[in-house]
């Protein structure tokens, strides 16, 4: 079972290091790397889904490796088998076969192929670990591939306006998702005094017991897991973003957010029901929530006149619906509607070019219907109107993500506008000295008013920090380098809270000193053969600086704490030190890890992407 | 740009700036740049260039890579600087030219488009104005035209656009504009052009200059919208809409993003700023950049033209008469039928093939069985006054598909919960085991095999149109047809007449792959019919007394060439004589080999198949092609056109053109007067010409001329292509069509007398265009000299070749010439060797 467990999630990994090394343009190559190792995955779920349909069996849990181990916090990698990971392992390497096989020859030719693969392959990566996870930590490492190659894919197109604005705009949505997972984690970390594991959630009564003594700890959790699913699986408020995704090649688009992906949320439910079950509150908001999103999307449906946004949107009314089920507790059901609803909607997807020619021979035949002439009631005509309109602008989804995320945080950054970059660190270099030192040593609790005070002061400002870093545009080294003075600035609030230990700040730490120190080489190193990197504009630096530009994305997932550095673990840890009952500190920091996150993309983004500079010169690749 | 005088003027002006792409459905070819078609070409790439921002030729770095290669002759280059200085178009020595052409460095000159519109929204109401309204104006805009994507449709699309909209926003308690103020406005019809505009920049000279932007910030709607408004009777649902009405809901829309404003400090420093175009950047570095790169394309197309011109030259023997031949052909004048032909003529050297639009000369409508909605199936810019009538059909595949229901609530839900898993397996087997399916389409399947065609008047009308053609029509088309291709005698037992159609999947540009003469659809009905009318009796009495005597025992035989798939379909064969079926056997055979023959020799062009040694798995992969999910590239349609041959096919005989001709049969014999040549270049002018500039253009910009990348495409309404969901309309061909094309302008060979055809290019006015200012290039050779000329400013000049005799170099495989690396052209001979 082990090893079963180690080659599903082993496979996916091995081979998309493996296709970090083909070369760009042996196509050969890298379809034949993606094909076999899709297929043996798929051989292999098969395989033990038909034992596991044969020969029943509880469910299973591997306790693995342990990634970083002190007296009473251990993070470490966990998985679990059983049905509802099965199911999703399935459909999952079914699905991506097919989608690795279709695009191996629908793919031929493009400019960034291998980059296709590369993605799809972190992709599935990050869906096995997911699908297999055994506790939240395992789960979030998962996610957080999800979420970077989601990215990656929207903005496939790199070099124009609109792939890339709206990979932005879902990355900052699924970056809210992440902060509800990692929030997750430091209450039930609280809850339950170290990391649990999915399966021991499974123990009804000693879960409820839990819960029932610590209730406020519960509905934190419940809410949480709550706003990370339905951000993930595109439920209301967060709808608006699905039919946005549609940018990448169409393939791509299936398997996202046609198929898989865009079912994490249901996953994420079905996983942790134990821990939001017991709360009937909880059932009711997802089923609301669910309801909600079921109804609206099926109204935009109907007056959809794209063939991606009606599927994505009708997708959305179908995982609407599985919230309800799975809120009643109908987790067979929902089971199986999830892969009814994948395969279908990648079906949909990867033939919605042939309904151009399908449908209009259908015409041919069906007698047009006949317009309606309207004898409708002066009531009933203005309740069709308003529906009708409704749906054509999309019940204000996109407009309501608008409100929800962005506008926040530029009102939030809003005040410290005019601080210059000299001027906050002339006012936080003192403050953070200070703060060093009053540090308090030993690891004991019981630290005083003043610390309190100190680490909120601190906290604050980081957040300052961080919105300074969101909203600066005259020039990008400053941004990164209010980006870099956050996480000091965190780390210590932290500390003045309840101290780290050497270990722990300098894993923290290194991995943003690291990919800090290397982000700003690049940028100074651009901004010397150019001018000052503004960021009012998409520069689409990439097309000059393709190397660079790969590296810049890796130390901004560094620094923004993506499972390859240590900050990673680092912000985990961080979380630890914050108490249950300091919600407002704990809320800072979560506030100031989502903007980094935004922010550091966003940055990314607006220098290397977005836009292509043409000249008579040099050839422009035809498909950019 | 000119400026008008008022706004009427303004549009009728600007929309031939406007790409002009109809719905797909209809795929009609047509120059991308034809606002430019008044000024001579070089320039018009100049200013499309500057004034547009497109990329208009290849960058120099590809044509330096061409000349390496060999493509480009250094002859030819040094001819096209002496041609460019000796016009006076530079005033430069030829050193410094051919310095410009070899090593200078351009890549300061940039190729983009200034938009002032969005810099004054930025700078005076911090605004990006487009990412503001596009969303809203491409939503409201797609919902009205959908042609049967969304269940629901817009309410009473029988009004106007504008009108339509008001009833909506009139009965809705919601509203498409965010402010009170702005609704309201728009419901007391304030819908005059010019105070609405007043309202955004003020009493502005350069209102011309802001509508252009606000038109190209997206071009693909604003053509639709244009195409709409004048030829909506194409669509099967009408939306009478205009580019006025676009533009004043577009303003309402910049209206509504004021009325929301609040004036922020930091903008205090633009308040007085108003709206002034910028001026394109114009310099002597840009110049002579675009002088280097009209050199490099004169130099690039001569190389290619010349090479061919000579080959011709010396393969000629002036008229030869005609043996009687085992059987004849009649095909399309398409690129795709000449390596048909090509492979007929090596097969059976006893055959004779003609090439003819299409269309075979009829002009009508042809109504399917049960069908309600009826297709045009003559050339675009002909209106028919006739339909055809299919009697019965025997199993076209025409009912629905259950999977595109499922976006309903309940019964999405209950496909999506019981049922998703066979998709899973569908989708499965299409990857692995491809087969026909509802999805793709067929060329066989426009009109069913075992069918009867209503195609003789007999008083009916059906659908407004008169149904059959009357005696008198059928004599003047079938022998307008044979008159022109110079087959009036010398006629073999069986004489072929083979349209031609591709089947595809997963394709919206299915439309274009089919015949362009039949306004994108299969040349079946038409092929077959004209084969009915040439075997009636009474039509053969009529011929003959016109002097086309048709021997008893001739017969014409309709067929159906499938150039995807490389198959053949013959209709009316239950009407063969003994001796018809036997003849009819061998020649089949013929016809067999020449498309196995071709199915392998378009195969080269494929990269998965191009090194393939197996035989029976590159048919086997050839075949797939038509009906695999994920074959992006079912065929080449016209890549690499780059001729157009009138004249005899002797012409060519012999010669490996690869697949680029488009080959119009013409016996400059029986046209002393060069009456027929002008019914053929009339037609074949604009048909190729569009379809070669077309070509060349989403060639050299696929990012704005062409469609880009097929693989984000989204299907907008029926009648468009997207990227992703708030994209603008992607008009022209997508990348995927064009990437391997080589763009060069079509080359016209006629083999006539010089005098006559100057005599007849002077006498038609509308081709003064495409030829003076050469979009198109004409040359000649002539039957009584054996020499060719090429015309240039309406004088012939003679053909200057490279002392290479091209057929006599190296030994070079086909493989060679389709994959580029080769020398252009040889003795077929040699080839096949």
């Amino acid at each position: 079972m082990n090893h079963f467990i180690h080659l599903l999630v082993g496979i996916p990994i091995f081979s998309f290091l493996m296709s970090l090394f083909i070369q760009e343009n042996n196509e050969k190559a890298i379809g034949r790397l993606a094909y076999f190792s899709s297929l043996i995955n798929l051989i292999i779920t098969t395989a033990s889904v038909l034992t596991w349909l044969f020969m029943p069996q509880s469910a299973y849990n591997l306790h693995d490796l342990s990634i970083y181990h002190n007296h009473d916090y251990d993070f470490y990698i966990d998985f679990l088998v059983d049905r509802t990971s099965l199911t999703f392992t399935w459909v999952g390497s079914f699905i991506t076969f097919m989608v690795i096989t279709y695009s191996r020859r629908y793919m031929h030719k493009e400019f960034g192929f291998k980059r296709y693969f590369n993605t799809i392959l972190l992709f599935y990566v990050g869906y096995t670990i997911i699908a297999l996870s055994g506790n939240f930590e395992t789960l979030f490492i998962g996610w957080e591939f999800l979420g970077i190659s989601s990215f990656l894919l929207i903005s496939f197109y790199r070099f124009r306006y609109l792939p890339v604005r709206n990979s932005v705009k879902v990355y900052s949505i699924y970056r809210i998702g992440d902060i509800g997972i990692l929030l997750t984690m430091w209450m039930s970390h609280h809850l339950w005094h170290r990391n649990i594991s999915f399966s021991e959630i499974q123990d009804w009564g000693w879960v409820h017991d839990q819960l029932t003594l610590h209730p406020s700890t519960a509905l934190f959790i419940s809410v949480m897991i709550i706003l990370a699913a339905i951000a993930k699986s595109a439920q209301y408020p967060f709808t608006g973003w699905l039919p946005r995704a549609m940018e990448g090649p169409t393939p791509s688009s299936a398997i996202f957010y046609g198929a898989l992906s865009i079912h994490m949320g249901c996953f994420l439910l079905l996983r942790t029901d134990h821990i939001w079950g017991a709360n009937i509150g909880a059932r009711w908001v997802i089923g609301i929530i669910g309801g909600v999103t079921a109804i609206i999307s099926h109204l935009i449906t109907k007056t959809q006149s794209t063939l991606k946004g009606q599927i994505a949107y009708s997708s959305a009314t179908q995982i609407g619906i599985m919230f309800i089920e799975i809120a009643l507790g109908l987790e067979s059901m929902a089971l199986l509607h999830f892969a009814g609803n994948a395969f279908l909607r990648s079906y949909q997807l990867l033939t919605s070019p042939s309904l151009m020619a399908l449908k209009i021979r259908e015409q041919t035949f069906e007698p047009a219907e006949l317009e309606e002439t309207s004898h409708s009631s002066n009531g009933m005509r203005r309740f069709k109107s308003t529906i009708y309109l409704l749906g054509l602008k999309e019940w204000n989804l996109d407009h309501l993500i608008f409100l929800l995320i962005f506008r926040p945080l530029k009102w939030i950054g809003k005040p410290f506008k005019r601080f210059s970059l000299l001027q906050l660190m002339l006012v936080s270099l003192p403050i953070y000295f200070f703060g060093l030192m009053m540090i308090p040593s030993g690891n004991h609790d019981t630290h005083g008013m003043y610390h309190q005070i100190g680490s909120l002061i601190v906290g604050i400002l980081a957040v300052v920090f961080i919105s300074r870093a969101y909203t600066e545009k005259e020039n990008a080294v400053h941004a990164w380098i209010f980006v870099i003075g956050t996480h000091f600035l965190i780390d210590l609030a932290v500390s003045l809270n309840q101290p780290l230990n050497a270990k722990e700040t300098t894993m923290y730490l290194s991995g943003v000193v690291l990919s800090g120190i290397i982000g700003l080489a690049i940028l100074l190193f651009i901004q010397s053969k150019h001018q000052v990197i503004t960021l009012f504009d998409y520069q689409g630096m990439a097309s000059k600086y393709a190397k660079l530009s790969a590296i810049f994305l890796i130390t901004a997932l560094g620094i923004s704490g993506f499972p390859i550095s240590t900050s990673f673990f680092g912000e985990d840890l961080i979380f630890v030190h914050i108490h249950e009952n300091q919600v407002t500190l704990a809320t800072i920091t979560a506030l100031v890890f989502v903007i980094n996150g935004i922010t550091v993309i966003r940055l990314y983004a607006k220098i290397f992407l977005g836009t292509h500079q043409r000249n008579v010169q040099e050839k422009s690749e035809l498909t950019l | 740009m000119h400026k008008s005088e008022n706004i009427s003027a303004f549009l009728s002006h600007i929309e031939h700036y406007l790409p002009s792409q109809a719905a797909l459905k209809d795929f009609i070819h047509h120059n991308t740049l034809h606002g430019f078609q008044h000024l001579p070409f070089h320039e018009a790439m100049k200013t499309a260039s500057t004034d547009f921002g497109y990329a208009t030729y290849l960058s120099l770095d590809e044509f330096r890579e061409l000349h390496q290669a060999g493509r480009i002759a250094p002859l030819e280059l040094e001819k096209a600087i002496h041609q460019t200085i000796q016009e006076g178009r530079t005033n430069l020595t030829a050193d410094r030219l051919m310095h410009a052409a070899l090593q200078e460095d351009f890549s300061e000159v940039s190729i983009n488009r200034q938009d002032s519109r969005s810099l004054f929204w930025k700078r005076k109401y911090n605004q990006s104005i487009n990412k503001a309204i596009h969303p809203r104006l491409f939503r409201i805009l797609a919902a009205y035209l959908d042609q049967g994507v969304a269940e629901w449709n817009f309410p009473n699309t029988a009004a106007s656009f504008l009108d339509s909209l008001h009833e909506l926003e009139n009965n809705g308690i919601t509203s498409i504009f965010k402010s009170k103020e702005t609704k309201q406005q728009f419901l007391q019809k304030n819908w005059d052009l010019m105070p609405l505009l007043h309202q955004i920049i003020g009493k502005n000279d350069h209102w011309e200059s802001y509508l252009t932007d606000l038109l190209f910030a997206h071009p693909g709607w604003s053509g639709f919208v244009a195409m709409m408004e004048h030829d909506h009777s194409k669509s099967n649902h009408k939306r009478p809409i205009t580019l006025v009405e676009l533009i004043v809901l577009e303003l309402y829309l910049e209206l509504d993003t004021l009325a929301n404003r609040r004036p922020k400090q930091d903008q205090l420093q633009w308040m007085n700023w108003s709206y002034h175009p910028i001026e394109p950047v114009d310099s002597e570095k840009r110049d002579l950049a675009f002088i280097t790169l009209s050199i490099w394309q004169e130099a690039y197309e001569g190389t290619y033209h010349n090479t061919v011109l000579q080959s011709i030259q010396e393969g000629y023997h002036g008229i030869q008469n005609a043996i009687a031949p085992k059987f004849q052909a009649l095909f399309c004048i398409d690129d795709r039928e000449y390596t048909l032909r090509r492979h007929l003529h090596l097969i059976e050297p006893h055959s004779q093939s003609f090439g003819t639009p299409g269309f075979f000369g009829l002009p009508f409508y042809f109504l399917q069985h049960e069908g309600h909605l009826h297709s045009k199936a003559c050339p675009a810019p002909v209106t028919p006054q006739t339909i055809l009538l299919e009697k019965k059909d025997a199993k076209r595949m025409k009912k629905s598909h259950v999977h595109h229901r499922s976006h309903g609530f309940t019964q999405g839900w209950i496909i999506s919960n019981f049922a998703g898993i066979v998709f899973g397996f569908k989708l499965l087997l299409n990857l692995f085991f491809p087969k026909k399916s509802l999805l793709g389409t067929e060329s066989n399947s426009y009109m069913a095999n075992d069918t009867d065609i209503v195609f003789e008047n007999n008083g009916e009308m059906h659908q407004g149109l008169r149904v059959g053609f009357t005696k008198e029509e059928m004599v003047q088309y079938v022998s307008g047809v044979l008159k022109s291709i110079g087959l009036t005698k010398n006629f073999a037992d069986l004489v072929y007449i083979v349209g031609h159609g591709a089947s595809s999947i997963n394709n919206p540009y299915f439309a274009g792959y089919d015949c362009g003469a039949c306004s994108g659809r299969p040349g079946s009905v038409n092929a077959r019919v004209f084969a009915l009318i040439a075997n009636k009796p009474e039509i053969r009495v009529a011929l003959g007394e016109m002097g086309i005597i048709i021997p008893d025992n001739t017969r014409f035989v309709g067929a159906l060439h499938d150039t995807t798939n490389d198959e053949i379909f013959f209709y009316d064969e239950a009407q063969f004589s003994e001796n018809q079926k036997k003849q009819h056997e061998e020649n089949n055979r013929s016809f067999q080999a020449a498309l196995l023959a071709n199915k392998k020799e378009r195969s080269l062009r494929f990269d998965e198949l191009k090194n393939d040694s197996d035989e029976n798995r590159i048919i086997q992969k050839m075949n797939q092609k038509s009906v695999s999910l994920f074959e992006i590239r079912p065929e080449w349609n016209h890549t690499d056109n780059a001729l157009v041959i009138i004249g005899n096919f002797q012409l060519v005989n012999g010669l490996y053109l690869d697949k680029r001709p488009f080959l119009n049969s013409y016996d400059p014999a029986s046209d002393p007067n060069g009456d027929l040549l002008k019914g053929i270049i009339q037609a074949a002018v604009p048909v190729c010409g569009g379809i070669n500039l077309e070509y060349y253009f989403s060639r050299v910009d696929s990012q704005n001329l062409g469609a880009g990348s097929k693989l984000p495409h989204n299907v907008v309404g029926l009648f468009g292509l997207s990227n992703g969901v708030d994209g603008d309309l992607r008009p022209g061909l997508p990348s995927q069509m064009v990437e391997i094309h080589e763009p060069v302008r079509i080359l016209y060979i006629i083999e006539q007398d010089p005098n006559v055809v100057l005599k007849v290019i002077e006498n038609t006015p509308a081709l003064h265009d495409w030829i003076d200012n050469e979009w198109v290039k004409i040359s000649v050779i002539a039957p009584l000299t054996k020499t060719t000329k090429m015309l240039r400013n309406r004088q012939w000049m003679d053909t200057v070749f490279s002392s290479e005799r091209p057929i006599k170099q190296q030994n070079i495989s086909i493989k060679d010439v389709v994959a580029k690396k080769a020398p252009i052209i040889q003795t077929i001979e040699e080839a096949v060797s």
